[in-house]
């Protein structure tokens, strides 16, 4: 027995079957899904609904006695379900009036390359669909800036490059998507989502990431290592950028359709004839048209040439845009560059540390300078641009704030970091000339010469621009000053002079006493140490030196010479910047009124 | 190229232009649109013909008014607006250029 119920429909009063009612209920929703975006969607249904309730009716004064479910069955068949609609024409309708709307309601039409115009890559096509123009014009001033100024060929490119082909609007759904997935994580599902993606074992992919983070680790333990953390790095700019896979749709998109050998093989095969096809029918085309066009343009010349003129004044304009862009970008990526390579330097640089800050605060300091000032603006960096081209917009303020209030947390850092230092910098050493025990008796030309122990160019040792070595435990700093002089007497004489910095004069003389700079005679020769030696315990406080050769007259000294020296008008010359296997030496000879050469020329001035 | 899918957009490029023409032939109810297309070997789903008739008549080519029937509520009766009617001439003439031509062509092949 089927049991019956009494609902008012639409006016009407039915007596309907409970199946019956509860396949209505079905069909109804699935209408209401159908019309989901449609406007106008409550009208639509109810009149559906009202026109229902009228079969209904119709069926009541037939003599039934309720409505029963072969009753229901056979008006769904008669307005067609859902999936009747999909192979009815007008629900492609549906599409041409939403995009009606869009165009109503002031959104931009979009730029897609044209697939199914093209020649190359649709560029033109899609241009001239664009600017509603025809295509033969944009390609005809294509042609024109190719031809001559090789202009064409950029902005061609570019545009290839950067406007998304018209082909994923329809194949974007079928795309597989890049999820974290949490399901099958180790720290936050970076790789297994990598892996899904890739279509490639998890395990792959955390080896890749590992193996240079199992390096650094190693190489910790050491002062300098050569590797960058980078797939810590990239390890977190994925982690930001990709969402987590949450619901099972997301799950599904990211394990994407299963992609078989078939369809594959029907696209290659459709793309390779549909070019030759395109290459055989250009010609003819171009041909065809080019007589077509001829013969409108002298029948309609007016028109014809303004909207020719207009269309080279929007597309003139539209690549003047996208140089703009394009140098913007170019700039962009300049400074990105310059920043990454700060924080490069900053990483290799990172383990000098030790020779210049002292404490819990200047340790703390620095390490938050590294990681918020540096470290972090540049994955901040990363992350915006890949999510702007990813177009992912979700938690934007979070991270926004996130890395805002990080950077500020780096600019704390390195204020904390400058001031602390700067009171290491205040004062100066009390400094005075220490004349070196000489033993020069009947030396008639020192030969001066540099200690060479100092440059050990193997793998342990970071050269910074010359100018700082660092070798074990010990920072090398180029910072010795050589000064020629005229002797009073009539024997060589040798004087040093220290100078440190420190936060109290006690502690800068104090720096001063433990300085080591080794200076030695013997018989003609006059060694000195060509850098300074700090280790991690004295701390770099902008140690130097200051070497002062005193020379009698009418006896001569050899000095290295090289051309980077500078003669500077106090006779002073800095011996940095050395490179040691281009040195060569020069012969001078003290004369009453200076230093000169042996072919004698004036070279030093002197006080 | 399936025969279907080919058919189904020769369909759908002449579906407003036979329902404005049901219309246009006076004041009509949805489901004599159907009967009328129907005798005319013209088969829609009323599911698809209701939307259609919203969008038109959002688009301001159509109007209605409420009828009282006999039995029951009254019914929605649908006409053209005097910019349906324009729109309805212009398709008319495209119509007739076009079957003429797609005559002239059929006929040449043959």
């Amino acid at each position: 027995m089927k049991q019956v119920i009494n609902i008012n429909y639409h006016g009407r009063v039915i007596p309907i079957e409970i199946a019956a009612h509860d396949l209505l209920k079905g069909y109804i929703t699935s209408l209401q899904l159908h019309f989901e975006n449609e406007e106008g969607k409550e009208e639509i249904i109810n009149d559906i609904e009202g026109r229902i309730a009228e079969l209904f009716h119709e069926q009541l004064t037939k003599g039934a006695t309720c409505i029963t479910e072969a009753d229901v069955n056979a008006i769904i068949k008669s307005m067609g379900t859902p999936d009747d609609f999909e192979t009815e024409p007008l629900i492609n309708s549906t599409q041409k009036s939403e995009e009606k709307h869009n165009n109503f309601s002031g959104e931009s039409k979009r730029l897609f390359r044209d697939e199914n115009n093209k020649v190359f890559g649709g560029v033109c096509s899609g241009l001239a669909n664009y600017f509603n123009m025809d295509v033969i014009v944009v390609r005809v001033i294509f042609l024109l800036m190719f031809f001559s100024f090789g202009f064409g060929l950029i902005p061609y490119l570019i545009l290839w490059i950067a406007v998304p082909s018209s082909a994923t609007k329809s194949i974007g759904s079928v795309r597989k998507k890049l999820y974290r997935d949490t399901d099958e994580k180790m720290i936050a599902g970076v790789c297994s989502g990598l892996a899904h993606y890739f279509g490639i074992k998890v395990w792959i992919v955390r080896t890749l990431f590992l193996l240079p983070v199992l390096s650094m680790i190693f190489e910790w333990n050491h002062v300098f290592f050569n590797v960058s953390p980078s797939s810590f790095i990239i390890y977190i700019i994925f982690w930001l950028v990709m969402p987590e896979a949450k619901t099972t749709s997301e799950k599904l998109e990211m394990k994407g359709k299963k992609i078989d050998l078939d369809s594959i093989k029907q696209s290659i095969h459709e793309e390779m004839s549909d070019l030759k096809e395109r290459a055989k029918s250009l010609g003819k085309d171009a041909a065809a048209v080019a007589g077509e066009k001829t013969k409108m343009i002298a029948a309609d010349s007016g028109s014809a040439l303004q909207k020719l003129i207009s269309g080279i004044i929007k597309i003139v304009a539209f690549i003047i845009k996208a140089f703009v862009y394009t140098i913007l970008t170019i700039i962009g990526l300049a400074m990105f560059l310059m920043l990454f390579v700060i924080g490069v330097t900053s990483f290799s640089l990172f383990p000098l540390k030790d020779f210049l800050v002292s404490g819990i605060w200047q340790n703390g300091f620095a390490w938050g300078t590294l990681i918020f000032f540096i470290v972090v603006p540049i994955i901040g960096i990363l992350t915006w641009a890949i999510r702007r081209i990813g177009k992912i917009k979700r938690n934007r303020n979070v991270l926004r704030t996130t890395f805002a209030s990080l950077w500020i947390l780096g600019w704390v850092s390195l204020t904390g970091l400058i001031v602390t230092l700067g009171k290491d910098f205040k004062s100066v050493n009390n400094s005075f000339e220490e004349n070196v025990k000489m033993d020069t008796g009947n030396v008639n030309k020192l030969l001066v010469n540099f200690y060479k122990i100092r440059y050990h160019k193997n793998e342990k040792t970071i050269n910074f621009a010359d100018l700082i070595n660092a070798y074990e435990d010990t920072l090398y700093i180029d910072n010795v000053g050589l000064k020629i002089k005229q002797s009073t007497n009539d024997s060589f004489q040798v004087s040093v002079k220290k100078m440190v910095n420190g936060s109290t004069r006690f502690a800068a003389d104090t720096s001063a006493s433990i300085m080591h700079y080794n200076i030695l005679q013997k018989d003609s020769f006059l060694f000195i140490d060509k850098s300074l030696g700090i280790n991690k315990n004295e701390k770099f406080r902008n140690q130097n030196v200051v070497v002062t050769i005193y020379v009698p007259i009418g006896k001569q000294i050899q000095l290295p010479y090289s051309k980077e020296i500078v003669v500077k008008k106090n006779s002073e010359m800095k011996l940095q910047f050395w490179d040691e296997t281009k040195v060569e030496y020069r012969d001078y000879i003290m004369r009453v009124d200076g230093l000169y050469t042996l072919d004698g020329k004036a070279s030093y001035d002197w006080e | 190229m399936n025969i279907e899918n080919t058919s189904s957009q020769m369909r759908k490029g002449i579906l407003e232009f036979c329902i404005l023409s049901v219309i246009k032939q006076g004041e009509v109810y949805p489901s004599d649109i159907i009967a009328k297309m129907k005798s005319a070997n013209l088969n829609i789903f009323e599911g698809t013909l209701y939307p259609l008739l919203t969008r038109l008549k959002n688009a301001e080519l159509l109007t209605y008014r409420w009828v009282e029937s006999n039995s029951g509520p009254p019914r929605k009766y649908f006409s053209l607006t005097d910019k349906g009617n324009d729109f309805y001439t212009e398709l008319a003439t495209t119509w007739n250029e076009l079957s003429g031509a797609v005559e002239k062509i059929t006929q040449q092949k043959i």
